[in-house]
């Protein structure tokens, strides 16, 4: 339990130092996914204070809180950065998920017509901002007024469909 | 002990990543959710009944130590499929930059218009597509011509108030 403890501990921690490094940031109007590399200091740490505790806790099975659980810590505390960093994209990229956003309107106004739905979004919102971001990321290039796609928009692509053909799908989005 | 529970999330996201690619063979597009939940279930009991068969460690172990590692092994392997549904799932499934990489994919060489875009990806195709993926999976029904939320829990909620909190202490929202 107690290197679990450590894991949820530092995580807290380097949240925390996340959050005030980005807004730290913000005063000069930088705004980079960049900052979550943080999350990589923190590991370290983890890993330091694991060891540590592993070395110098003396191992004793039979007590829960003192159960050696090197591996589990350090594996835990890897996939709640990962899964925050996910939760960020939305905040980095100023993006909302469609779906979400879906239920959090019908929550809101306790029943809703297609119709009244619709005005809530546009094409703006849902697709030339995520146009601009496929150019940024150089999936796609814009010359002139049209889109094509590029070598590495080509690779994803491929990719993707191959996912999709081992779960039987063909793309819909 | 942290052989034990290492090996149990292990083996319940490998098998939840083979089995997801059979269940949705069964299931269509529109019951993503209801597809993901069975998934992550059957994962999680057959990964925790293998376990067993490859550990002879618990034999040794308390029952309270036994139930710890299964609620530690559990939570692991919780965060093991989030993060896999949310980085690799939903991106190849559901992403509307996807959808929009393959149309304009399609186009090849001599590309497409935003105007042209639209006229074949919309919002009418994106929000109806969505609806129905969350009618078919039970987060909402619809009757007399009215979306409803069925569950008072939905996940789609959760994550709009994490994003939400997050906004807010991360200063893009006040």
């Amino acid at each position: 339990m107690i290197f679990l403890f450590l894991s949820g501990i530092i995580f807290l921690i380097t949240f925390i130092i996340h959050i005030l490094l980005h807004r730290f940031l913000l005063r000069y109007k930088i705004v980079t996914f960049k900052s979550l590399s943080i999350f990589a200091f923190g590991f370290i740490l983890d890993l330091g204070g694991v060891i540590y505790l592993y070395e110098n806790v003396p191992i004793n099975n039979s007590e829960i809180l003192f159960t050696p659980l090197p591996v589990t810590a350090l594996i835990l505390y890897v996939l709640l950065s990962l899964n925050f960093a996910i939760f960020m994209t939305s905040i980095y990229l100023k993006d909302q998920s469609p779906s979400a956003k879906l239920v959090w309107l019908v929550k809101i106004n306790s029943k809703a017509e297609l119709k009244e739905i619709k005005h809530y979004f546009s094409n703006s919102e849902l697709i030339f901002k995520r146009l601009a971001d496929l150019v940024r990321v150089r999936w796609i290039k814009k010359e002139g007024a049209r889109y094509k796609i590029i070598t590495r928009g080509k690779l994803i692509i491929k990719f993707i469909y191959f996912y999709r053909s081992l779960l039987g799908w063909k793309i819909t989005g | 002990m942290d052989k034990f529970i290492v090996n149990i999330f292990l083996i319940d996201f490998c098998l939840f990543i083979i089995f997801h690619f059979i269940v949705f063979r069964f299931f269509s597009e529109s019951k993503v959710f209801k597809g993901l939940v069975l998934t992550f279930i059957l994962a999680a009991i057959t990964g925790f009944l293998i376990s067993l068969m490859l550990n002879n460690q618990w034999y040794h172990l308390a029952i309270t130590a036994f139930t710890f590692s299964l609620i530690v092994a559990f939570i692991v392997y919780l965060n093991f499929a989030f993060f896999y549904t949310l980085a690799f799932f939903g991106i190849a499934v559901t992403s509307l930059r996807v959808q929009l990489l393959s149309l304009i994919g399609k186009t090849g060489s001599e590309g497409i218009t935003s105007f042209q875009l639209t006229r074949k990806y919309n919002i009418n195709n994106i929000i109806k597509v969505r609806l129905d993926r969350l009618v078919d999976s039970g987060v909402l029904s619809y009757k007399n011509g009215y979306y409803k939320l069925d569950n008072k829990f939905s996940y789609f909620l959760v994550h709009q108030y994490i994003i939400a909190l997050l906004k807010r202490i991360y200063l893009t929202e006040r």
